[in-house]
């Protein structure tokens, strides 16, 4: 793994181990959890650690980091249609966030 | 399990050397008021039968002092200073012990009891008794062995046996005694050998602090899948608990554990808040316990893996969740069910908490590491990250460590069927120094 991509990883998973961390309800928790683990099995479990020096933010810039970060993934190597499901799966724990 | 047989063991020698006058249990001359009802020929058959039951013990003794010998480290052996000496090589308590029950089983002249004489109930209670001693005996061969994929003892543990064999075979020299006006009954030999040996066992296994979780070695029935269709409502959920339990008897990977941890942090969480109205301790151990998992989740975050599988696991975890959220909110749970959904989230804990500890151990589970900052001194035009994992080791095996020991394996309080083995042992000692209530004036107990 290039070290472009281990950092976009690294952030990607900051945010949403910190979105899982401060989410409303655990439901909402559980869904950014399996975000972050399908992430990880997409990078079959060879992921960097997480930055824990990022985590104090206001979870609309974590979200639209987060998406960033995931959208950027695409030019990095990861599969195009991977990408799409991983946002998808975000704008689901989002939702449910919201309800 | 070494604890039901151990137990059976126990209580039945106790059993047997809190009974006396031996003779007229057996249908021999009694009291002056008491008739004979046997004949001397079926007294020595019987007494046949009881030296196969007794070989059977004896035998038990022997091989689980052996098995037992490459773990035990005796309380009395003194190390040399100089840590570059080797140390003597004394006999230990145990290799006496081991030596007698040697000289005695090979001495002896009685057969192993056959599976007629180990499964056909008898009609005299006292020769019943010895087939269910020789029975636990035959059946906890299995329990703690050198087998392969049975697990190590501690040195704690194996003292623990250690003491049992003990006071085991000083029963059996106590009977013996006790036995000998039985016809043609075969002494043991060299009894005052193999008493001192066990004595010497006994007080080296007593020395430290012996271990008696090591009851919980040994055989288990296996537990079966529970195929099928889904069962309806709560029932389907605990089905797919059950059958994650049973998947989880092998190692799953970092991130199907993961899986596997958050399907336990929702189901708990869910059923907490169902079983409110019905059980308020049980809902408030459940948000608990469901904290506890996502302290769990958190830490494994950053710890992956390059063995393991568990994918079925995960698919149990997911079922078991999806069968809950499909369980209408306002079905009001039977407390029954509660209670074995309590039942089986104790033993997936345990489970886990085995799995986390083990794979630490064993290096299964490895901790991420940072990805570093792109470094525009050198002049590599390709910086490529130099490592992925390392060992667990330090806070995040200190943190890992303390949410198993602490909340997935709280103080267990001691259970009923604990209880009841630790009392066993008590009652085999009594039995072994008790004496009879005596009608008048002389030793009537033989040691």
């Amino acid at each position: 793994m290039l070290l472009a991509h281990a950092s976009v990883l690294t952030e990607a998973r900051s945010n949403l181990a910190a979105l899982a961390d401060t989410a409303p309800s655990i439901d909402a928790s559980s869904a950014y959890e399996h975000v972050l683990i399908t992430l990880d099995r997409l990078h079959d479990d060879q992921s960097p650690a997480l930055n824990s020096a990022r985590h104090h933010r206001d979870r609309e810039a974590l979200v639209r980091d987060t998406v960033i970060a995931l959208g950027s993934l695409a030019d990095l190597g990861v599969d195009a249609l991977d990408v799409e499901l991983l946002l998808s799966m975000l704008a689901a724990a989002r939702a449910i966030e919201r309800a | 399990m070494y604890a039901e047989n151990g137990t059976k063991l126990r209580t039945g020698l106790a059993e047997l050397l809190r009974q006396h006058r031996i003779q007229h249990r057996i249908g021999g001359r009694g009291l002056y008021t008491v008739p004979e009802t046997t004949s001397r020929a079926e007294r020595a058959e019987l007494g046949r039968l009881i030296l196969t039951y007794r070989q059977g013990v004896l035998v038990w003794c022997r091989d689980t002092a052996h098995a037992i010998d490459p773990y035990v480290v005796s309380n009395v052996t003194h190390l040399p200073p100089n840590p570059f000496v080797p140390a003597e090589r004394d006999l230990g308590p145990l290799d006496s012990l081991k030596r007698a029950l040697d000289a005695t089983t090979d001495a002896s002249n009685a057969p192993m009891p056959t599976l007629e004489d180990l499964t056909k109930r008898h009609p005299l209670p006292f020769v019943e008794t010895w087939r269910h001693v020789a029975r636990a005996a035959a059946l906890s061969e299995h329990d703690i062995n050198q087998s392969p994929g049975q697990r190590a003892l501690t040195v704690q543990q194996a003292l623990a046996v250690a003491g049992d064999i003990a006071a085991i075979s000083q029963a059996l020299i106590v009977l013996d005694r006790r036995y000998r006006n039985i016809p043609e009954w075969e002494p043991l030999r060299s009894p005052t050998q193999l008493g001192w040996a066990a004595l010497a066992c006994a007080a080296d296994a007593n020395l430290g602090a012996p271990d008696f979780s090591v009851d919980e070695h040994g055989w288990r029935p296996p537990v079966k899948l529970m195929r099928g269709p889904p069962r309806l409502g709560l029932l389907g959920a605990l089905q797919s608990e059950h059958n994650l339990l049973v998947r989880l008897g092998t190692y799953p990977s970092a991130l199907n554990l993961r899986l596997v941890v958050d399907s336990q942090r929702m189901i708990s969480a869910g059923l907490a808040d169902r079983a409110a109205t019905v059980d308020p301790r049980l809902s408030e151990a459940w948000h608990r316990r469901a904290h506890t998992y996502g302290l769990l989740q958190r830490q494994l975050r950053n710890v992956g893996s390059l063995l393991g599988k568990g994918g079925l696991a995960a698919a149990e975890g997911a079922n078991a969740l999806s069968r809950l959220r499909a369980v209408p909110a306002d079905v009001r749970p039977e407390p029954h069910l509660l209670a074995a959904f309590a039942t089986l989230f104790a033993r997936i804990d345990e489970r886990i908490a085995d799995i986390v500890d083990d794979s630490l151990q064993r290096g299964q589970l490895v901790e991420r590491i940072q990805a570093r900052k792109l470094d525009a001194s050198t002049s590599k035009l390709i910086h490529q990250t130099q490592a992925t994992f390392i060992p667990v080791t330090g806070p995040m095996a200190t943190r890992l460590r303390a949410i198993c020991r602490h909340r997935l394996r709280p103080g267990q309080s001691q259970t009923a069927a604990e209880a009841a083995e630790l009392a066993s042992r008590a009652e085999l000692h009594a039995a072994l120094v008790h004496e009879p209530q005596r009608r008048s004036a002389g030793p009537s107990m033989h040691l």
